[in-house]
């Protein structure tokens, strides 16, 4: 009787644990087929336009800024390549609109300001972040909380 | 003796049946997935089901450290910037990821796929909403409809995996 018990129990145990490894994960999910490395989905990713590698590359710039303003050294020159946010080609080219050409003016005012003006560092580059912060609100909210960590506190 | 053999029974018994409820999952083969973001372990992964059922637990404010599996209903054609993810019952999770660090594929619509990251609720802009819906490839006239903020089921991913 002893062994009969014990015989059923560790059947049990197995049989719940072999069960266990076979559950698919997804409600929806087939059961997990075989690795086959040459059948798959191509995938197809996004290439960068100019205008976001131009906010990339600006980014950048405004990280060294920041380290620079927070170290009290000389942040340098008006960086010329900003003025490329007027021409450079979008990702959607209908969001080159009447909105992002005033925004895009104000930005440059906000960072030419910060270049010029050495005694209110902080404060003109804390607003040059807001002029990006207030475009991509309406243009493309993504990037906001990354952009949000340039804010020097 | 007896008594202690079927106590000993009912206790394998108990456990085993614990077993079977915690869907959680089982070895899913990595290598049958691509991965965007960072590298995690596919352990502890939940069902849709199951995630749906945290998030309703859930409120605003809150927020919890999860991973998930499910299929991907709708991503950004513009650049694969967000995705959408099956909830079951028409319910759907908003994935956005880390610090806008990495992008999906454009084509990754119906690909299986697992999430890590933070879990929350969220409120959507109407202006948010509007982008989202033109990345999404919606008409002028469903885009124009949107009118109030919405609710939504979030999700910042670190790293996802999708299957190939």
């Amino acid at each position: 009787m002893k062994k009969t018990l014990l015989l059923i129990a560790l059947s049990i145990v197995i049989f719940s644990c072999q069960k266990k490894n076979e559950k698919p994960a997804n409600e929806n999910r087939k059961e997990v087929k075989e690795l086959d490395s040459t059948v798959g989905k191509q995938f197809e990713m996004y290439t960068m336009s100019e205008m976001a590698a131009l906010m990339e590359q600006m980014y950048v710039q405004n990280s060294i800024v920041k380290e620079k303003i927070s170290k009290g050294e000389a942040i340098g020159e008006f960086p010329e390549y900003y003025l490329k946010i007027h021409s450079a080609s979008f990702t959607d080219e209908e969001d080159n609109d009447l909105f992002f050409k005033t925004n895009a003016k104000l930005f440059i005012e906000a960072q030419k300001t910060l270049y010029s003006d050495s005694k209110n560092l902080k404060e003109n580059y804390n607003a040059g972040v807001d002029a990006c912060i207030t475009c991509h609100e309406k243009k493309c909210g993504g990037p906001i909380p990354r952009i949000k960590k340039l804010y020097l506190k | 003796m007896k008594k202690l053999n079927i106590i000993i029974l009912l206790l394998v018994l108990a456990i085993s049946f614990n077993g079977f409820s915690q869907a959680k999952t089982s070895a899913i083969n990595t290598k049958e997935y691509a991965l965007f973001g960072d590298k995690f372990d596919a352990t502890k992964v939940l069902t849709n089901k199951q995630m749906l059922k945290k998030y309703k637990s859930l409120k605003k404010g809150d927020s919890v450290a999860v991973k998930f599996v499910s299929n991907i209903k709708e991503v950004c054609k513009k650049k694969g910037c967000w995705m959408q993810m099956d909830l079951t019952d028409n319910q759907k999770s908003f994935v956005r990821f880390k610090d806008y660090g990495f992008f999906v594929p454009l084509n990754a619509d119906n690909s299986e796929a697992i999430v890590n990251g933070i879990a929350y609720i969220d409120v959507v802009t109407v202006d948010e909403l509007k982008h989202y819906a033109k990345d999404g490839g919606k008409s002028k006239a469903e885009i124009d409809k949107i009118k109030k903020p919405e609710i939504t089921y979030a999700f910042k991913a670190t790293g996802v995996l999708i299957k190939k």
